[in-house]
């Protein structure tokens, strides 16, 4: 069994880009390729004291960062045996809760929307559809504020470390944050109305879907992992299951489950954890009359808007609480290995570190969403050309589709779907 | 590094002409996108000043884009690789203005640190895994200065979005650009903040570039330097500061320069050999 090693799918969201070969009216070739220049952020880590890290893996990515930073804070606690306050998971719980908002209304507003309205871009869409483009500009306002007002900063936010926060909201900035998240939720709403409405393809995806099973207090950043088909395993179990594979045309890796086909993200959350949701976020879903489990991965936006409203309620909850700053966290070295896997926007982060007596990281290794949903991805792409193949749609039309299904998956690289080249070779 | 770019704003200059709105691009080679991110995060504005600008590419948001005569690019990413390379000098030949935004392209950023460190040891983390993986080669990410003319930098990691709105409005105004190249610790201690480095706590403040406000110290946390090392930075002196305060300089440096380890490691060699390497780097 080879062990998971996604070194370098950190580059992902850089520029992918998808190959398809047709002869005569039968797929030959379809390969989706991650070409990107190299960071090396688990070699680069290699010998850093335990609190530096931190600010080198948030830079893994921009819109996750805030995963990164707990995933990466909370594996190097695990390793060295650091317990934190319940303040400090609650407020971890908020900072990924406002990632969340923001990238969710990136995505769906800024990179899906546009390719079911009919745009170029968000930008173009702007003139007649300004009430949907100030919504999302007002929910990634949100999303950016509560960061900042929690983490310090609206990216790579930096008063979370190890064993703490450097600076705690005061109740004034609490208040002001619930106040903001109650007036969002409209508009949350209204978001997950919209998609509703859209029209989706006939199409169905055969594979497992694996997501946190959360705990009560901070389900977002705590938990076994559980697949839909009733696997249950501990984050630090991952290695002996999740296996990855080199494709000779790519720089990004894929992975399977066990030799199974699965994915992460919004969808597999909701497939795994529909009970969870908030009352609003559930009957918006019965609304919808989908039925569970979704297979469907271009329901993967609509999950992502059920999830806005469902989170806005949550961190509502959630700051509902008496911070306060106890001065600046300590933490006694200790020789160990940690991991954590947490839910990003995207699906499950592991971040995975052996840290040595003297403070000092040993080894890493990161696998982030994208790198294991792109097996997924591609293999979804190829269904999805058969099947359009044989109902004999238009090559443009098919290019859409296929592009519209690569952006559900909202994987990191989205920046390079929306630019994705589709070499369309005939023979 | 050019901190002091009296940049002219050629590119509106040029086209002052009444219905011509500058065409401007955001493009990016290797990093983490959160600079062209903070972009879009400037909500309040964001449709006000695309009303004013011809946005012609950012291939991140936008299906259609042009790869010619930009008037402003904004460039994120260090070059990283043979693609970054070409496609970098490329813009470069179809660019009036270019700015580099953010630490990546800036400094070089994280991914820098290669310069640094063992690059055979960092390499060989993933490298050794997948020994017949040869795709994954890359060149060891530099600046983008290194290898084109820039004609402004916005530095930070990420570049706050208040200092990309104003380079903006000078830009469309025509006005002289500004940097601002006093301390971390000029505008700390404007905010009254209690010294780090007075608390026990290491901080590059003294040595690194504000215009952040103090943002880090601010929440009691150590300025690490995302905007580089001051242009007149004084490490000999900045070091016996640290010393006369308790701290071990050298080792606090090696450790903390996360953004920048490639200035820094020019900052190290004598002064003279300095200003005739900047210098032709310059060109």
């Amino acid at each position: 069994m080879a062990t998971i090693n996604l070194n370098h799918i950190c580059k992902v969201e850089g520029h992918g880009s998808l190959f398809v070969e047709i002869k005569g009216s039968k797929l030959t070739r379809c390969e989706l390729k991650v070409v990107e220049g190299a960071r090396f952020f688990e070699g680069l880590v290699k010998g850093k004291r335990y609190d530096d890290v931190q600010e080198i893996t948030s830079r893994i990515c921009g819109i996750c960062s805030c995963a990164h930073t707990v995933a990466c804070l909370q594996a190097i606690e695990n390793a060295m045996g650091i317990k934190v306050f319940e303040q400090t998971r609650r407020l971890r719980e908020l900072l990924s809760i406002a990632e969340r908002i923001r990238s969710h209304a990136t995505h769906l507003y800024f990179l899906s929307l546009p390719d079911y309205l009919g745009y170029e871009s968000a930008l173009a869409m702007a003139k007649k559809h300004k009430k949907e483009v100030l919504r999302a500009l007002s929910l990634m306002k949100l999303g950016n504020n509560m960061v900042q007002l929690i983490g310090g900063k609206e990216m790579h936010p930096f008063t979370s470390v190890v064993g703490g926060f450097t600076h705690v909201p005061d109740k004034k900035t609490a208040d002001y944050l619930r106040k903001e998240l109650r007036k969002a939720l409209p508009e949350a709403i209204a978001t997950a109305r919209l998609f509703m409405k859209l029209k989706q393809p006939v199409f169905n995806a055969e594979m497992d879907f694996i997501s946190l099973n959360p705990e009560k207090d901070a389900p977002l950043i705590s938990g076994d992992i559980i697949t839909l088909n009733g696997l249950k395993i501990k984050p630090d179990d991952y290695t002996n299951y999740i296996d990855e594979e080199v494709m000779p045309y790519s720089t990004g890796k894929f992975s399977k489950l066990k030799g199974k086909l699965f994915c992460v993200g919004a969808m597999a959350r909701i497939n795994n954890n529909y009970k969870n949701l908030s009352k609003n976020a559930k009957k918006l879903f019965e609304q919808a009359k989908l039925k569970l489990p979704l297979t469907n991965p271009f329901h993967n936006n609509f999950c992502q808007a059920v999830e806005l409203v469902h989170w806005i309620e949550k961190g509502y909850a959630l700051l509902n609480y008496d911070f306060k700053f106890e001065g600046l966290p300590k933490a006694h070295v200790k020789a160990g290995r940690g991991v954590s896997a947490v839910e990003a926007p995207r699906g499950i982060l592991f971040h995975d570190y052996t840290i040595n007596d003297k403070g000092f990281v040993e080894k890493c290794n990161i696998i982030t969403p994208t790198a294991q949903n792109l097996r997924a991805i591609e293999t979804n792409v190829k269904q999805l050309i058969e099947q359009m193949l044989r109902q004999k749609k238009s090559k443009d039309r098919i290019v859409l589709e296929v592009e519209k299904l690569i952006r559900a998956y909202d994987p990191c690289f989205s920046c390079s779907a929306h630019f994705l080249k589709v070499k369309w070779v005939k023979r | 590094m050019v901190k002091k770019t009296r940049a002219k704003a050629k590119a509106k200059k040029e086209n002052k002409s009444k219905e011509h709105k500058p065409r401007v691009g955001i493009r990016s080679i290797t990093g983490c996108a959160g600079c062209q991110l903070s972009i879009y995060f400037i909500e309040d504005v964001l449709l006000e000043l695309l009303d004013k600008i011809d946005l012609i590419a950012a291939p991140m948001i936008k299906e259609k884009n042009e790869e010619d005569n930009y008037d402003i690019l904004f460039v994120e990413g260090s070059v990283s690789s043979k693609e970054d390379l070409d496609n970098l000098l490329e813009w470069r030949k179809k660019t009036k203005f270019l700015i580099a935004l953010g630490a990546c392209a800036t400094h070089g950023c994280m991914q820098s640190m290669k310069h640094v460190m063992n690059e055979k040891e960092v390499e060989d983390a993933i490298y050794k895994k997948f020994p017949s993986d040869n795709r994954l080669k890359s060149i060891t990410s530099v600046p983008i200065h290194k290898h084109v003319k820039v004609d402004f930098y916005i530095p930070g990691c990420p570049p706050s979005k208040e200092e990309i709105v104003q380079v903006l409005k000078w830009l469309l105004q025509g006005r002289t650009l500004r940097v601002y190249d006093k301390a971390v610790c000029h505008e700390c201690s404007l905010k009254e903040n209690y010294c780090l480095l007075d608390q026990g706590i290491e901080c590059l403040g003294p040595l690194m570039n504000g215009g952040c406000k103090a943002l880090c110290p601010s929440f009691n946390h150590p300025c690490t330097g995302c905007r580089g090392l001051l242009d007149d930075a004084n490490l000999e002196s900045g070091k016996q500061v640290l010393k006369d305060k308790g701290f071990d300089p050298d080792m606090m440096m090696k450790r903390m320069t996360k953004y920048n380890s490639l200035q820094f490691l020019e900052f190290e060699k004598k002064p003279e050999e300095r200003n005739v390497k900047e210098g032709s780097a310059k060109k």
